[in-house]
């Protein structure tokens, strides 16, 4: 009985036709696949940019959320600049995707870099800004 | 030490494997499955990063291409895959699969050029792993 359990054989091996083909169908769904991830990440990083932009959130809560939701880009860079006037993120992401042979079509390294930039203040303050400094200007003349 | 280790435990299986195969044709199941098992709980205790994701898309891709035309290719393929991404992540795996097709697809087409066999005909696949698990390890 165990002698029968473990003398159980399969088959290994390919057909030459299937040989032929195989690589072909599989380098196709390695590309799409790719191109889903890569997309998916995209989509991603827009999203976390634009709410993290309003929201004012902090660049740590940028780079936490992404962490979480990236499939394929791994290493996150996030730079925030703010000013008086506007507050500016650029999120810089990138991965790799070590494929033979189909990265002759699809890049190893692949990467997204976004920026957003949202105003500090009001437009009706911003107004009052320029009229400001437009009548500081007539008044220097 | 220990992750050469696994790669020379790896290799030496492999190496027996494509001789089973070169012989006979088939591959036995349950010492592939309990190598991979074996491997798979070596790797939880090192620590080894198997990308999940990738190793089951490619487990996952065989197996519908096994279902859909299983004439084509045989089971124990997908075993030894199943067992090099148990043991050296799914990333791995992935460019030994396509090193290994790579290679397969040269020798077809020397095969065919050269008349020694019709398209029909079986070859075993298990050398062409080991050669790209090398390849892919040194």
């Amino acid at each position: 009985m165990f002698y029968k359990i473990i003398d159980k054989k399969v088959n290994a091996g390919f057909t030459v036709e299937a040989v032929f083909i195989i690589p072909f169908i599989l380098a196709v769904i390695f590309i799409v696949l790719t191109a889903l991830f890569y997309l998916h990440d995209e989509i991603i990083v827009i999203t976390v940019l634009n709410k993290g932009v309003v929201n004012c959130e902090t660049k740590e809560n940028i780079e936490a959320s992404l962490e979480k939701r990236l499939w394929m880009l791994q290493e996150i860079d996030v730079t925030e600049n703010n000013n008086k006037l506007y507050r500016k993120v650029n999120i810089y992401t990138k991965g790799e995707a070590p494929l033979p042979l189909i990265n002759m079509i699809v890049d190893r390294f692949l990467y997204i870099d976004k920026s957003r930039c949202v105003l500090n203040i009001r437009p009706e303050d911003m107004q009052k800004r320029e009229k400001k400094s437009e009548s500081e200007k007539e008044k220097d003349e | 030490m220990l992750i050469f280790l696994l790669k020379i435990l790896l290799i030496i299986s492999l190496l027996i494997y494509a001789y089973t195969d070169i012989k006979s044709g088939q591959i036995y199941i349950i010492p592939v499955i309990l190598m991979s098992i074996i491997f798979f709980i070596i790797n939880i205790y090192i620590g080894i990063d198997i990308n999940y994701l990738s190793y089951f898309i490619i487990i996952f891709l065989l197996l519908i291409i096994y279902y859909i035309a299983h004439k084509q290719i045989g089971m124990g393929d997908i075993l030894l895959c199943n067992m090099i991404g148990s043991c050296l992540g799914g990333l791995f795996l992935m460019k030994v699969f396509i090193i290994s097709l790579i290679v397969a697809f040269i020798f077809g087409l020397y095969l065919l050029i050269f008349k020694k066999k019709s398209i029909s005909t079986r070859i075993p696949f298990a050398p062409f792993l080991m050669f790209a698990t090398i390849l892919c390890v040194f």
